[in-house]
């Protein structure tokens, strides 16, 4: 390691750190398909296959594909503020961020925002205490968010982030997600494999499987406009 | 090779119910096949429900058959289809195109109505529809409808929903509705009356709130502006206007929505509506099991109270049993 790298180490700032990892974790713009599989500590498991669209700076939106019964459940996340349309009932639900996603390991908020900037500022950076590796202190802007800090490690130069944990008011160590198998799409490199654990309930948690990715240029903001999904 | 990029998807449930209302038996077998054909430019949308009801016989409905068009930021829609026009979840005075949810006739809210719609939303903050509502067949909605025609501006800022609609039947009637996430309690609100000498004003506000991620909980408070009193209905009755409409007959109701779900396993409900100044309420209790792959069993409890408006149903306790398989 030549003294510029280890002086650019050293001179990488919280802020330019979560913009590096934000760039990282998938395209400003995307639609992708994924697969969630929730485990709870009797041994039961369920599995949902959803796809979501996402655009920088408006919104995420995400449509049930399967199980047949809850095919065509739609939520749509714009800001801190979240929707759900139910076909059986044919009206547009308001529901809070904060609440957990279809009874997984994820709040609203974890699954439908693959950025952190907009909700939480970055503190500090740890280099020293694992070799090769960031960790990246942030802390909510809000009290509209689920956690109050999150610490995100990353490998050194690569910025995907190999692991997060999520903290709550208290300063307790609430989940702890795990990320792996990253494989590239559209020259993004991406984890493919992400697993949530709920740190309170043992053997409790939630494998979301990335299927597929693409970035997408062109997408209409009326797929963000809450009386859109109505349609 | 445009018109290849397009996808088909065809799903629904089949379903058996079974039920005793009072003394009387009653069952039904039931399918529902819904069809979706999708494109950038286009899609169409149909729905259609069949089955047997006994005693009754068979039945047949198109619940929705819709064709949508997409040009630039316009959508243009022909056909039969539903699009909920306000913010209320029971209650919804504000939405004046769908028919009123009713208690005792779930299908009611299953059914589209007839339409051509046209709306234009270039942002994600602002949407406008004008829409055509022929008249409405008279067995989905308690009085015949006119045609209708209206328009509707939707606008979100700020974590506030708003809107504005103006309807043209026999007279104008205007509602407007607004609703915010304040800290994770959804609060909400509607008002509708009608532009005339002797506008009658309906106003409804509710709340509903996730507690420890499986609990739901509504509640909501309507006032009905063409709602009657006890005294008026006693003297409508003597001239031999007998109408009852549950769930709309009095002035002022409270709905309560109570439930508790997981995704999979058993789920708890509690629905009731009570008519405030009428003393009448009707209460569902239901007990729902989604443990095995694609198939949900349901339990429902009915009970009506004895006094007017609910107690005129002429049943007071069903029970039933009802089991869908998904596709």
């Amino acid at each position: 390691m030549t003294i510029f790298s280890i002086m650019f180490i050293f001179s990488i700032s919280p802020e330019a750190l979560l913009q590096k990892i934000d760039n990282a974790r998938a395209p400003e713009n995307f639609e992708s398909i994924i697969v969630m599989i929730n485990h709870y500590p009797d041994g039961r498991e369920i599995q949902y296959r959803m796809k979501s669209i996402s655009k920088k700076d408006k919104g995420t939106y995400l449509e049930f594909l399967s199980p047949a019964r809850e095919k065509g459940r739609k939520f749509l996340v714009v800001g801190d503020n979240l929707w759900m349309y139910v076909p059986g009932v044919s009206r547009i639900i308001r529901l809070s961020v904060k609440d957990n996603f279809m009874g997984s390991n994820f709040t609203n908020n974890d699954l439908m925002k693959s950025r952190f900037e907009g909700d939480y500022s970055p503190v500090s950076i740890d280099s020293t205490s694992i070799k090769n590796k960031y960790i990246l202190s942030l802390k909510a802007k809000s009290s509209s968010v689920p956690y109050s800090k999150i610490e995100i490690t990353v490998q050194r130069n690569e910025y995907t982030p190999k692991l997060i944990l999520y903290y709550t008011l208290s300063g307790k160590l609430l989940r702890r997600m795990e990320l792996n198998s990253i494989k590239d799409f559209d020259g993004y490199k991406i984890p493919t494999y992400m697993k949530m654990e709920n740190l309170l309930t043992k053997n409790n948690y939630t494998i979301v499987r990335l299927e597929s990715l693409i970035e997408r240029k062109n997408i209409h903001n009326r797929i963000f406009n809450p009386d859109n999904l109505k349609r | 090779m445009i018109f290849l990029l397009f996808s088909i998807s065809v799903n629904g449930y089949s379903a058996y119910y079974i039920g005793i209302t009072d003394s009387l038996f009653f069952n039904r077998i039931e399918v529902k096949l819904k069809s979706e054909v999708k494109s950038q430019s286009g899609d169409f949308l149909g729905d259609i429900r069949t089955g047997y009801n006994y005693p009754g016989g068979t039945y047949i409905s198109i619940d929705r058959a819709s064709f949508k068009i997409y040009v630039k930021d316009f959508q243009f829609l022909l056909g039969k289809d539903r699009i909920p026009w306000g913010f209320g979840y029971f209650y919804s005075p504000g939405d004046l195109v769908n028919p009123e949810y009713s208690p005792l006739d779930p299908e009611r809210i299953e059914e589209g109505v007839e339409m051509i719609d046209i709306s234009f939303r270039r942002s994600q903050s602002t949407s406008l529809e004008f829409i055509l509502l022929p008249a409405q067949k008279a067995h989905r909605i308690i009085v015949p409808d006119d045609i209708r025609i209206g328009g509707r501006i939707y606008v979100f800022t700020n974590s506030f929903e708003s809107y504005l609609s103006l309807m043209k039947k026999n007279e104008y009637i205007l509602s407007t509705g607004i609703r915010k996430d304040y800290l994770g309690y959804i609060l909400y609100g509607e008002l509708k009356s009608t532009i005339n000498a002797l506008s009658r004003f309906s106003s409804l506000m509710g709340i509903n709130k996730t507690l420890y991620n499986n609990f739901y909980v509504n509640l909501e408070y309507f006032h009905n502006g063409d709602g009657i009193t006890t005294t008026e209905y006693d003297s409508l009755q003597n001239i031999g206007r007998l109408h009852i409409n549950p769930g709309y007959t009095g002035k002022n109701y409270l709905y309560t929505g109570l439930s508790y779900s997981r995704d999979e396993g058993f789920g708890y409900g509690f629905y009731s509506i009570y008519s405030i100044d009428w003393e009448s309420f009707i209460s569902v209790a239901s007990i729902t099991y989604t443990g095995i792959k694609d198939a949900t069993f349901y339990l429902y409890g009915i009970y009506a109270s004895n006094d007017r408006e609910f107690g005129d149903l002429g049943f007071r306790k069903s029970l039933v049993i009802n089991v869908k398989f998904f596709f």
